[in-house]
């Protein structure tokens, strides 16, 4: 006959029945889950960032008709400025590749800009990651940067259908490898637990130890090429001052980023070029 | 029939309040602030329902928060079932006439499942006097949201209930 099991141990073995029966459910499973209650979702986000970019757009119709005006003349100077700009690219590439050609060099990557929207953000001391409202459907490769005016925002984690995730530069699981200005030497970058109320930062490590910074001359570090996912030269934070490791090998240092990064509204993906189209 | 609308009213619910949560963290995020109050989808399965149904609800739930985050999928099936199993073993304990159990319940676990959550996804950064501080903080906000809003939102689940003519209040619970 069989044993009824007591009142008090039915909730641990409820409990210990269900732990065990989800660690022996398929894998199969539980992705086709994860990603049924995710597209599942999806359109609410959706919905709530279209909801809101309306808002923003009532609130723009109350300027008046000279702000208006006034803000097409600035845009109109601003455009013209980068169109000359552009002029400028245009000759300075051409040349890179006359260069590339001469001293038999491999191309350097060239990326097609995705701009998206933010529709949602979880940045928590567990986590810090956005979803944007571009994904596969759109071309977004998994691993593709993601860069603001600021400089660097983060790495596409995960692409779902009409969304996908990015790792902030701010989170604490975010490497990738950097540069200070005026010097070619790699370093590592990696995101930081950010403190209520503050500034978010990094880390930087793997200085050499010639590197001299003050607090009253601040160095900018900027991505680096090498690590294959962004390009040189874009801005990740500002440092004033390095720490020297115990062995005396390298330096660390924790660069300030922009604040802007917790808020930001709009992003750009960096497609490879080759990638493009793959849809 | 009953059984299935409380279901999906509780799911709705749960689903709104995860919704609006997320609002409230997108508009506290400049500030490095993170509310987390995950206890509340749990405590109206608890106090209110049977034990199958509010597992069912509680395993739905879970599955929908774990969808999104980037965390192992399962993490949050874990913890709401580890903290829901202590929920059931002290039912004798909280009652649900008493606002004070009902705010006791939530507070416990909350922490619980916030620091249970810090244990599963934190890994070497669990070192950091940083991290620590920060959990500490939120800690302390998402509690005090909890405070807040608890009793409000227990009662807004039986007066939704109520609408539909399910009085689960006047029901006895089977346990």
């Amino acid at each position: 006959m069989a044993r009824k099991i007591p009142h008090a141990a039915r909730p641990i073995v409820y409990l210990l029945g269900i732990s065990v029966a989800w660690l022996l459910l398929p894998v199969v499973f539980k992705s086709f889950a994860r990603t049924g209650f995710y597209e599942f979702q999806a359109p609410v986000w959706l919905t709530a960032a279209g909801l809101k970019n309306v808002s923003q757009s009532l609130g723009l119709m109350a300027h008046s008709k000279e702000e208006l005006y006034e803000a097409g003349r600035d845009l109109a100077r601003l455009n013209s400025a980068y169109e000359l700009k552009l002029q400028e690219i245009d000759s300075l590439r051409k040349e890179l590749s006359r260069m590339e050609k001469i001293l038999v060099l491999p191309p350097a990557p060239r990326f097609d800009y995705k701009i998206a929207r933010v529709v949602r953000r979880d940045q928590s001391s567990w986590w810090q990651q956005m979803v944007i409202q571009k994904g596969r459907w759109h071309g977004i490769p998994e691993g593709a940067a993601v860069v603001y005016s600021g400089g660097v925002v983060g790495r596409v984690s995960e692409v779902h259908t009409y969304t996908s995730v990015i790792e902030l530069v701010t989170s604490p699981n975010f490497r990738m490898a950097a540069q200070f200005d005026n010097d070619e030497r790699p370093v590592t970058y990696q995101g930081a637990v950010n403190l209520p109320f503050t500034n978010p930062r990094g880390r930087v490590m793997n200085v050499p130890p010639d590197v001299v910074l003050t607090a009253s001359a601040p160095r900018r570090l900027a991505s680096s090429r090498l690590g294959g996912v962004f390009p040189d030269g874009l801005t990740i934070g500002w440092v004033n001052r390095l720490t020297t490791s115990p062995d005396g090998l390298f330096q660390s240092g924790q660069p300030r980023l922009n604040k802007e990064l917790l808020s930001l509204r709009e992003v750009a993906v960096l497609v490879p070029i080759k990638a493009v189209g793959d849809r | 029939m009953n059984d299935d609308k409380r279901t999906l009213l509780i799911l709705f619910a749960n689903g709104l309040l995860y919704f609006v949560v997320n609002q409230v963290n997108e508009s506290l995020a400049p500030f490095s602030i993170h509310i987390s109050v995950e206890a509340l989808f749990l405590l109206f399965p608890f106090f209110y329902l049977n034990t199958g149904q509010g597992l069912l609800i509680v395993l739905i739930t879970a599955m929908f928060v774990d969808a999104t985050l980037p965390v192992p999928f399962g993490v949050h099936v874990i913890l709401y079932f580890g903290t829901f199993a202590f929920l059931l073993k002290m039912r004798r304990v909280f009652r649900r006439e008493n606002p004070r159990h009902v705010l006791l319940a939530a507070l416990w676990s909350n922490f619980f499942i916030m620091l249970g959550l810090s244990f599963f996804t934190a890994g070497s950064l669990q070192n950091l006097s940083e991290f620590w501080f920060r959990f500490l903080c939120d800690l302390a906000f998402s509690q005090l949201v909890v405070l807040i809003v608890v009793g409000w939102w227990v009662n807004l689940q039986r007066k939704a209930l109520l609408m539909w003519e399910i009085d689960v209040g006047a029901e006895l619970q089977q346990y």
